[in-house]
């Protein structure tokens, strides 16, 4: 008599856990290294364009757009490829990391092309001018994904290299041939530096991961992607909450000319001095943070993470699983806390020393009390970040989902509906109040979900070929 | 609604076998009953067909997966504070009692109190808590992932049962004790209709042989001793649920049939109550087969020795065919025939007539895939079964119908078969000889025997007629079955009125 055969052999040999551990990254999310760059190189090329104040303006908008939308705009990819790229890693299939990276970048570049021209072309400057932008903007978008695929190989000194070449190329050709040709001529030479580190990123990769690899093949594996979607609304709704504030600045225009507001420069190109450079802070923030997370978090905290989920999948028990999880949940603290030792005193440094700051950034003194905001908003920023890295890492999608567009929505409100009622004095206060409520959001549901991280690994787990049907659905 | 559900595990109409050609003779035996079908696998397989073409009067027909998940809607996990005694459950299956289920039954079941949903029962905190809660008390140390899995397949099939929309019925009819024995009782709580219990096999006994047998693919951590532990615990528990479920069942059914008196003796063994249980044999339309072979030997002077069955490894076609080769040795003018469908077990069927022309057999042993039995049963003078399991196998009852002796293993029914049971039934004689499994030695000998006997073969050929006729005809099994089904059906129709 037949029965009902038994999956009793599947039990013991069962390792869908360990898909949890994989080589994910999410350092991407605040690597915030090109970023750096740029704005060095940005700075130090604007130092020499100083002929004339009116193109040096545009110059700047134009390099701000571009870091600011290809952001945004690659930044739906960057986590999704992430994902992708850790998957195959953990199925030892390297040499799909090439198609991974051809097929992103087949989809993204006439997207951030479409943009691009978009966002430029509407300037009615020169054709050169958009013709330029609108190249510089794509490979700018480019390089975000080119350096999300190369922390898979984690060679930072040889991409820190490439970066440095790039940018003094940047600052050289332009500034040679800038003042001898003019105007166009400081784009095409900073452009030329950008397109030196795409295109030596770009060998780098198919030198790593191999050329060969069909660029179709990754097309049938597109469906098993779907379950990341998530990811790519996280990627975008975090960076767009980045942004949102910013933006609305820029347009803030009503008083024309009034101290602190934003003003068009021409189509769509906006610029509000004070506050961009009020924004300076958080990239100095971050800095540091980056380092430490670097060092820290994704190193001491990785290993922590990676023996709790080991000593589930190599069979250990409930004790022995328990205690790592202790271990990791203490490694986290101590991340944190080892960020908090930079950042604090930084602040507090940059709040008393706001004077000889801003005096620095040309920023007038009444906007002393933005300043200190501002920082206040960027050191809670930093620890916005953090918690968002660790759900990623946990894999609570969901959870990171709501989160950024807790973000997203709460800086567009909050800065439209303060600049309403209380102008251009406002700004930072909205900044400040998204992201701390962001970060109470993401902290949380981090801090909910550790309570019962054992059960949540366990529980959306499924035994392999379970299929998902509701029972009652039907009847 | 329908008058009778068939539940079936793993059978009908999927598989071919024993128990599924049970269940097509009784749909098509009772034309003016409407019947539905239940049939519980363990996954959906798009590739599997139906081997039977299901009778006009089938008029359900459900499918039930037991090792697919339910899940996954966003519903909330929580059981909360009125939770749903999953502890108490799990200590009932491993006490083997039973006295809880309606209420575990009723908060589980749609339609129930609906108090909890299958979803909060696998992946509610609570029942993780209650995991390791039993993990602690009971898991030794060891492996915590392997526990929690074992714990999750082995309850997961039981919750999925109890989640189960129930088909409509005045009677239910399990064929089997098990999952399908549980939707029994399931199905006679809920609606209060009678249930009735046919078992072919023992469904314990036969998934404690699987569930010994099941290959456990371990990886390197096995050399570790606290596995070695953990295995047999997992193994015991599995065989409590299996357990669990003939309890229940033998319980809550309003009629207990077996089809033979050892099975009977199981049965009671298992805790069932004997004076509740029916013994109603398989029966064969005896007009098909009638003294079909008549006289032995063949018109052409050469012997003819038949295996009867797919060609399948539980039926054992190795052994026949090496008996092959001695019988061979002894007779010159002699034939072998393997009638059956050759299409189940493909590598097994290429193994067989490998090793049929490495006997040197090719020119004596003749496959003749699926064919009318009835036309064999007129040219063969021996039907031999080497089965490694059986029940009460249809062929042996053809045979015995056709006038020939039956050398077959001593599995099932076989030896009361060719030897009579009750003393009434001893007298006729034998009408075959018994054999040990996996011998082809002793299955030579006996067919040997028979042919080198002609008094011996003319005895048994009259002994099968007789008690076939007296025993087992389908008409007897077709009145009992009758019986059943009307005193029963009466009796819910006295409910119903009493209500």
């Amino acid at each position: 008599m037949a029965g009902i055969g038994f999956t009793l052999q599947n039990l013991l040999k069962n390792d869908s856990f360990i898909s949890r551990i994989k080589a994910y990254s999410y350092s991407a999310l605040i690597s915030s290294g090109p970023w750096i760059y740029s704005l060095l190189s940005f700075l130090i090329i604007s130092f020499f364009v100083t002929a004339d104040i009116e193109m040096n303006k545009i110059f700047q908008v134009t390099v701000i757009y571009v870091f600011a939308f290809s952001q945004v705009i690659s930044g739906i990819f960057q986590l999704i490829a992430t994902r992708v790229i850790a998957d195959y890693i953990y199925a030892g299939k390297f040499e799909m990391i090439s198609a991974v990276y051809l097929n992103t970048i087949m989809v993204l570049s006439p997207l951030l092309f479409i943009f691009g021209f978009l966002i430029f072309g509407s300037s009615k400057l020169d054709v050169a001018y958009a013709i330029i932008s609108t190249m510089l903007f794509v490979l700018m978008g480019l390089i975000w994904i080119q350096l999300i695929i190369l922390t898979a190989c984690r060679d930072f000194g040889s991409i820190s290299f490439k970066f440095a070449v790039g940018f003094m190329l940047s600052v050289l050709v332009s500034t040679i041939f800038g003042s001898k040709f003019g105007f166009i001529f400081y784009f095409l030479g900073f452009t030329s530096g950008i397109l030196y580190i795409f295109v030596s990123l770009h060998n780098e990769i198919l030198n790593e991961f191999g050329s060969e690899s069909a660029c179709p093949a990754i097309i049938k594996d597109l469906p098993k992607f779907k379950k990341y979607y998530i990811l790519m609304g996280v990627g975008l709704f975090f960076n767009l909450g980045i942004w949102a504030d910013k933006f609305i600045f820029w347009m803030a225009g009503s008083v024309p000319g009034a101290l602190g507001a934003g003003h068009n420069i021409c189509g769509f190109l906006y610029e509000n001095s004070i506050y961009d450079r009020m924004n300076l802070v958080l990239v100095v923030i971050l800095i540091p943070v980056m380092a430490v997370f670097t060092l820290t978090v994704e190193t001491n905290f990785y290993v922590k993470f990676r023996n709790f989920y080991k000593s589930i999948t190599e069979k250990e028990s409930l004790d022995s699983i328990n205690s790592n999880l202790e271990i990791m949940k203490t490694s986290m603290m101590k991340g944190t806390y080892s960020i908090l030792k930079i950042t604090v005193p930084m602040a507090f440094v940059i709040i008393v020393f706001s004077d000889a700051i801003m005096d620095v950034l040309k920023l007038p003194a009444e906007f002393q009390l933005n300043w200190s905001v501002f920082t206040i908003g960027s050191l809670i920023h930093s620890f916005f970040l953090l918690s968002m890295v660790f759900l990623m890492y946990f894999d609570f999608l969901r959870e990171a989902f709501i989160s950024v567009s807790v973000f997203l929505v709460s800086n567009i409100l909050l800065n439209i509906f303060g600049l309403y009622f209380f102008g251009l004095k406002f700004m930072g206060f909205g900044y400040a109040a998204a992201v701390s409520i962001a970060f109470i959001t993401s902290a949380y549901f981090l801090k909910i979900r550790m309570n019962r991280l054992l059960y949540h690994t366990f529980e959306r787990e499924r035994i392999p070929g379970e299929i998902i049907v509701d029972i009652r659905k039907g009847s | 609604m329908v008058d009778i559900c068939i539940i079936c595990e793993g059978t009908y109409p999927y598989i071919t076998g024993g128990v599924s050609a049970w269940v097509h003779n009784i749909i098509k035996d009772f034309p003016n009953f409407t019947f539905g079908i239940v049939h519980i696998a363990s996954k959906k397989d798009e590739f599997r067909e139906m081997k039977y073409k299901l009778p006009p009067n089938v008029v359900e027909f459900v499918d039930i997966y037991i090792h697919e998940t339910i899940v996954d809607s966003d519903g909330k996990k929580e059981i909360g504070p009125k939770s749903f005694d999953f502890y108490s459950f799990h200590q009932d299956i491993k006490k083997g009692v039973h006295g809880r289920f309606p209420t575990i039954l009723n908060h589980v079941s749609p339609g129930g109190d609906g108090k909890v949903t299958a979803e909060q029962i696998l992946y509610s905190p609570e029942s993780f808590d209650m995991t390791t809660m039993l993990y602690n008390e009971f898991g030794d140390n060891t492996s915590f992932i392997d526990y929690y899995w074992t714990f999750r397949t082995t309850h997961m099939p039981l919750i999925q049962m109890l989640n189960a929309p129930i088909m409509n019925a005045s009677i239910y009819h399990a064929v089997s004790t098990g999952y399908a024995g549980l939707y029994g009782v399931m199905a006679k709580l809920k609606t209060n209709s009678p249930l009735v219990l046919t078992e072919h096999g023992i469904y314990t006994v036969e998934r404690k042989i699987e569930v010994a047998e099941a290959a456990w693919i371990l990886d390197e951590a096995t050399e570790n001793l606290k596995i070695h532990v953990q295995i047999g615990k997992i193994k015991d528990f599995w065989i409590k649920i299996f357990d669990f479920l003939s309890k229940l069942t033998y319980k809550y059914a309003d009629e207990l049939v077996s089809l033979y008196s050892e099975n009977k003796k199981m049965q009671v063994s298992l805790g069932a109550d004997a004076k509740r249980i029916l013994l109603i044999p398989n029966g064969i339309d005896l007009s098909r087969f009638e003294n079909l072979k008549g006289r032995f030997g063949g018109e052409d002077g050469v012997l003819k020795v038949g295996f009867v069955g797919r060609v399948v490894p539980i039926k054992d076609v190795e052994t026949f065919v090496r008996a092959c080769k001695i019988i061979s040795e002894s007779f010159k003018n002699i034939e072998f025939y393997v009638v059956g469908p050759e299409d189940e077990d493909l590598e097994y069927s290429r193994n067989i007539r490998n090793l049929v022309s490495n006997l040197g057999l090719g020119g004596k042993l003749k496959f003749t895939g699926l064919a009318n039995s009835a036309d064999y049963y007129k040219i063969i003078d021996v039907l031999v079964i080497t089965s490694i399991s059986e029940v009460q196998p249809l062929v042996i009852l053809e045979a015995m119908a056709a006038g020939v002796p039956t050398v077959a293993t001593n599995v099932g029914a076989c030896k009361e078969m060719l030897f009579g049971d009750s003393p009434a039934d001893k007298k006729f004689g034998s009408c075959g000889l018994i054999t040990k499994i996996k011998s082809p030695e002793d299955t030579a000998a006996s067919v040997i025997r028979i042919l080198k006997d002609h008094s011996l073969w003319r005895e048994m050929s009259i002994a099968g007629q007789k008690r076939v006729q007296k025993y087992y005809q389908k008409k007897h099994l077709v009145s009992a079955y009758r019986k059943i089904y009307f005193k029963q059906l009466a009796s819910k129709i006295r409910w119903a009125n009493s209500e």
